[in-house]
């Protein structure tokens, strides 16, 4: 993974049209917005064509990218946007969400992995509240501050973090009754 | 860092959409550089009310606080406005929703408020031997007709590049930012201060000029998002 001022430094030749650079980006990128993506829209077929959908906007709007901002929140924010409005047009946001069985296609976060299985960790998170669950990952699984993440959802950053915090409680909750039942 | 052979391959339909348009473009400038951007057109926009409307014969008695701050005021507030739709279409870089919502009352009731201090330093109304309804409609109708020109301008300049998650709400602010500019203009120039014509005539038009907004930016997103599926 490429720290963000290597990835700065690419977009900017990206933007200047190097070709090689949008490929660099792309494979430093591409596979934690692939889960990301997985995460969001639960259907692995259906994240690889955001995947595509997000890189094709990002093309689209490359000019739009100013070389003050980090390129990873930018890119991860750029891919919801592109989740929701597609999930707007399609009016599936129900369907998606309300079923309970989808697990989101994410790693354990290491707080919790002592806790419970990966399978029932996994679980356990595609329980939590949606806001929960997502600034929890946002945090957790791929390492953004709580002022990008607050950023990328619109909220404070103290409220992103609460979020993030809560959704940890109530994982560790989840888990402990999943053990307690299984004992 | 990982070596190249290990990153993940661009898929073919996707190098070829990149590959075929590969010219250099220029960095947008940050939502605040846009923002102030627009401070040209929102003069030039207040100065067309005064131009085509004429300006009030009383704003030496206002003042130049009354007269000439209170709109300046209004046009920083609409800058402001334009500035948090701004961030709202940068991804990442959205403001809290209690922000938003808070710099929307905020504008409302210092709307409200020039309005009452306005009327309270010089109670004009309508006199009697004209119809209050018939100036209503002409101040009403032209600060709508400025607005609507100003928000899709507007629409136009800043939302060509269009990323946000809720377009209707950059184009609700882009619309209350025209129409408080429109109305910062109009205040200098239409005599009237009496609550009911500045609110009903001159800020009326605001709430339907951030309705144009939204409704012309969600047009606008509707098609660019098609465009790309």
């Amino acid at each position: 993974m490429k720290d963000d001022e290597a990835l700065r430094i690419l977009m900017v030749e990206y933007q200047a049209g190097s070709l090689d650079a949008f490929q660099e980006i792309y494979g430093a990128l591409a596979s934690e917005l692939l889960r990301y993506l997985r995460y969001l829209a639960r259907e692995p077929d259906n994240a690889d064509d955001l995947l595509q959908e997000t890189f094709l906007r990002l093309h689209r709007s490359r000019a739009a990218y100013n070389p003050t901002y980090a390129v990873k929140p930018w890119l991860f924010g750029l891919a919801r946007n592109v989740f929701l409005m597609k999930r707007r047009a399609a009016r599936r946001f129900t369907a998606v969400h309300s079923t309970s069985a989808d697990l989101p296609d994410v790693s354990v976060p290491p707080e919790v992995d002592r806790l419970g299985s990966a399978h029932e960790i996994r679980r356990s998170i595609a329980g939590l509240a949606e806001d929960q669950a997502e600034a929890l990952l946002l945090h957790h699984e791929w390492g953004f501050t709580f002022d990008e993440i607050a950023g990328m959802l619109g909220v404070t950053a103290v409220a992103a973090r609460a979020r993030a915090s809560r959704g940890m409680a109530e994982l560790r909750h989840a888990l402990s009754q999943t053990r307690r039942v299984g004992a | 860092m990982i070596p190249p052979h290990d990153h993940p391959r661009v898929p073919a339909a996707l190098l070829a959409a990149v590959s075929s348009d590969l010219r250099p473009v220029r960095p947008s400038p940050p939502p605040s550089w846009r923002a102030i951007g627009i401070l040209p057109l929102a003069l030039a926009a207040v100065i067309g009310v005064f131009y085509f409307i004429g300006m009030r014969r009383d704003t030496a008695v206002m003042g130049p606080v009354l007269a000439w701050g209170a709109s300046f005021l209004q046009v920083l507030l609409a800058i402001a406005l334009v500035w948090i739709a701004t961030r709202e279409n940068t991804p990442a870089h959205r403001l809290p929703k209690t922000f938003v919502r808070g710099a929307l009352v905020a504008a409302a009731l210092i709307i409200v408020g020039v309005s009452l201090w306005t009327f309270h330093a010089r109670p004009i109304v309508i006199p009697a031997r004209f119809s209050a309804w018939r100036a209503a409609y002409s101040c009403g109708l032209n600060s709508t007709y400025a607005g609507v020109i100003l928000v899709v301008l507007v629409a136009l300049i800043l939302g060509r590049r269009l990323l946000a998650e809720r377009p209707a709400l950059v184009g609700a602010l882009f619309g209350a930012g025209a129409g408080i500019v429109v109305n910062a203009g109009w205040r200098l120039s239409c005599p009237v201060s009496s609550l009911s014509h500045a609110l009903g005539a001159h800020a009326g038009p605001i709430l339907i000029t951030t309705l144009v907004g939204a409704a012309v930016v969600s047009l606008m997103a509707r098609v660019a998002w098609g465009r790309q599926s």
